[in-house]
């Protein structure tokens, strides 16, 4: 529990500093009594099989999330505090407590600065954005990723040429993995204490800068974004220890430029957005500038078969440049959404959908249907299921293979780089010498590398591999408060 | 006698039922003007064949522009799981009309294509295009008769959409011929039956000047649904800026 903050002491420290700045502001200013909102909802999710890593078949989720809302100066400022936690029945990684927002707001007639922990969005696209840099992903909370708060400081200048929003971005936090007990799961922990930002990638103060102008002409909106600063999406990888099995995060320094067209014609609305990153890294390798783009349009067709019905369909492409790293899952891809919008008093709403890999034999396919079902009460029922085209590509190691053999074997593959097979062979080698081949430490080393061998084969051609037993029916009942 | 009636009906006689139409739309339109601004609650309660009733609360405000170019945000207060949603629409006289819908839940602003404009709005018994934005420039117009109703003189008139994508074919109006205000209105369907009946009562004069009502009752014939709308707490010429009505102002509605 709340191991988002304890793990970051910097970042907790400032989000106190925050909490109190704006109490501060809101006790010194405020007149009036807030508001609150809140929700609570119990999440069920069930599997139809066990997968690698986890036995579970049936998984409950506590999600709670409150607002208090305070203005004052007829609106002119404002304080808002939105905490939100998870309580999960099988992964302690999930057990989780964020602040998503706590913020203090003034408005003047040009400009409004920003103060505190914030969720920002960016991008045109709502199935993946690639531009959206601001806060740090939560993959731990969610599939798709849920926003972290971020603390910050945002003067955003309303003038005749475009919105244009300045950054200060400080306490960098680090992304959140599920754990070895959730679905999908790793395959080992995110070891956080050696997670690391290496040398020459610290921010300076700790901070990160971004930018972003946006404005219109007649149907034509776009916006230009750029960001500098430490990376959300963390290289990770193994560790290569087979004793002691980890997964470690590296945050390196990027600089990534971001742009977003929005044309309306004739119904359609046509969406563009790409984010052109350097300074990347892929298992340490630099990968040099990617680009990452998402082209589409979304169509509503209104009262469908003259009906009261309409009916949205979203079309997008998705394409990007990095080919081996497990952050683009989604690498050139089609998504094809329709939602079918009953128009009623309980905004009855049906969506399917299907993301196809444009190379491979593998994609997802998702149904959600919600509906209201009284006055503050909301029910959410999902699927989502993975078709993947599974080429076991991983060597078998065993207990009868010499070092030397694991060597040339694990090199033959080419799926380790000298260093980390260095680091393999050592903890195995040491291990072997103390114990004895035949010992029960040995047995457990050789299945951790086993693991270790199966997921690094896991390359760009069936990335999609490791969920391939994670398809789920979700039922979420929410109670709004 | 008759020939006081010979010079009252002349005037009438020199234009067609069509001019009279157009002319009584177009001085509906000029008394309208001048709001300057305008604020107010609303409430609409949903009502099912069988009486249940939903309700959904919502407040909006405008700033008149000078050309078409007026703006409105509307903000939902409930039902509690869409509240914070809100609407910002910037009208145009020589293009369509922009929207941008903030969902509270993502965070995040959406930009919409606003053509469906038959469909239902929010669930209710009132569709897109019966809620103001609709331009003078978008109906033909035909004056029908003169008549009395709850002891006041009326035009009774039919307006046509030119738009292919409305959902009526024609909307017969009740129209003050002192004021202006609107009693009443009938909506004929693309299968020219009729379709809806709207009721408007409970006006009241704000700045002298403006008749607004308390309540819309939007009755459906086919599906015996209808939709109750209240109106309150008007206000007028608060001091609303542009400013208040950017993608900005937007997200931080409430």
């Amino acid at each position: 529990m709340f191991s988002h903050y304890k793990k970051i002491t910097k970042t907790s420290i400032l989000v106190l500093f925050c909490v109190c700045l704006t109490l501060f502001v809101k006790q010194v200013f405020a007149s009036e009594a807030g508001e609150w909102t809140s929700e609570v909802g119990l999440e069920s999710t069930f599997y139809a099989e066990a997968s690698d890593t986890s036995d579970t078949r049936s998984n409950y989720s506590l999600v709670m999330s409150t607002e208090y809302f305070e203005d004052w100066n007829d609106g002119a400022d404002s304080f808002t505090f939105s905490p939100r936690a998870r309580l999960d029945q099988h992964d302690p990684e999930r057990n989780t407590f964020d602040i998503s927002e706590l913020s203090w707001v003034h408005v003047e007639d040009t400009w409004e600065i920003r103060t505190g922990v914030r969720e920002v969005s960016w991008g045109v696209s709502f199935m993946g954005s690639v531009v959206d840099v601001i806060n740090q992903t939560s993959l731990a909370e969610d599939l798709f990723g849920a926003k972290l708060g971020q603390p910050m400081v945002n003067l955003s200048l309303v003038r005749d040429w475009g919105i244009l929003d300045l950054y200060v971005l400080a306490g960098f936090r680090e992304a959140s993995l599920p754990g070895t007990k959730s679905r999908p799961g790793l395959p080992f922990e995110l070891n956080t204490d050696e997670s690391q930002i290496p040398l020459g990638n610290q921010s300076i103060y700790g901070l990160d800068y971004a930018t972003r102008w946006q404005h219109s002409w007649e149907s034509l909106e776009w916006a230009v974004s750029w960001f500098h600063g430490t990376n959300r999406s963390p290289d990770i990888d193994f560790n290569y220890n087979v004793i002691q099995p980890g997964i470690i995060s590296t945050y390196y320094q990027v600089d990534q430029l971001g742009i977003e067209l929005n044309y309306i014609w004739n119904g359609y609305n046509f969406k563009y957005e790409s984010a052109t990153v350097d300074g990347a890294k892929y298992r340490g390798d630099d990968i040099g500038i990617y680009t990452a783009g998402l082209l589409g349009f979304e169509y509503t067709w209104g009262s469908a078969f003259g009906s009261k019905y309409d009916v949205m369909w979203d079309v997008s492409y998705m394409h990007d440049d990095r080919k081996d790293s497990i952050a683009a899952i989604l690498e050139k891809d089609v998504f094809l959404i329709g939602t079918l919008n009953f128009n009623d008093e309980f905004d009855t709403r049906l969506t399917l959908g299907t993301i196809q890999d444009t190379h491979d034999n593998e994609g997802i396919f998702l149904v959600n249907a919600s509906r209201r079902i009284a006055e503050s009460w909301k029910l959410d029922l999902s699927g989502i299921f993975f078709y993947v085209d599974k080429i076991d590509t991983s060597p078998e190691v065993t207990r009868q293979q010499s070092q030397a053999e694991f060597e040339r074997l694990l090199r033959d593959y080419q799926l380790f780089g000298d260093s980390d097979l260095e680091k393999i062979i050592d903890s195995l080698g040491g291990l072997i010498v103390d114990y004895g081949v035949n010992s029960p430490e040995v047995a457990a080393a050789i299945d951790n590398l086993q693991v270790i061998v199966d997921n690094v084969s896991l390359r760009s051609d069936n990335k999609l591999g490791m969920l391939e037993d994670e398809s789920f029916v979700r039922l979420m009942l929410t109670h709004y408060f | 006698m008759g020939a006081l009636v010979m010079t009252a009906v002349a005037p009438a006689l020199a234009e067609t039922p069509e001019e009279k139409g157009l002319k009584i739309a177009q001085d509906g339109e000029k008394v309208g003007h001048g709001w300057v601004d305008s604020s107010n609650s609303m409430k609409m309660i949903l009502i099912n064949k069988n009486g249940d009733e939903t309700v959904r609360e919502m407040h909006s405000a405008a700033k008149e522009g000078t050309n078409d170019d007026d703006k409105m945000l509307i903000v939902f207060d409930s039902p509690r799981d869409q509240k914070g949603t809100a609407l910002l629409t910037h009208g145009h006289a020589d293009q369509e009309n922009e929207q941008w819908l903030y969902l509270p839940a993502l965070k995040k602003v959406k930009k919409i294509a606003s053509k469906a404009k038959s469909g239902p709005f929010l669930g209710s018994e009132f569709s897109f295009e019966d809620f103001g934005g609709a331009k003078l420039e978008n109906y033909t117009y035909k004056w029908l008769r003169d008549e009395e109703l709850n002891g006041r003189k009326v035009w009774v008139m039919e307006a046509y959409p030119k738009d292919q994508y409305s959902g009526y074919t024609k909307i017969v109006s009740w129209i003050d011929q002192e004021d202006h205000r609107q009693y009443k209105a009938e909506f004929w369907d693309r299968k020219n039956t009729h379709l809806k009946t709207l009721t408007i009562s409970g006006y009241e004069k704000f700045l002298d000047k403006f008749w607004r009502p308390a309540e819309l009752v939007m009755v459906n014939h086919q599906t015996n649904k209808s939709t109750k709308m209240q109106m309150g707490d008007f206000k007028f010429a608060s001091g609303l800026q542009d400013k208040d009505f950017t993608t900005n102002s937007l997200q931080r509605a409430r």
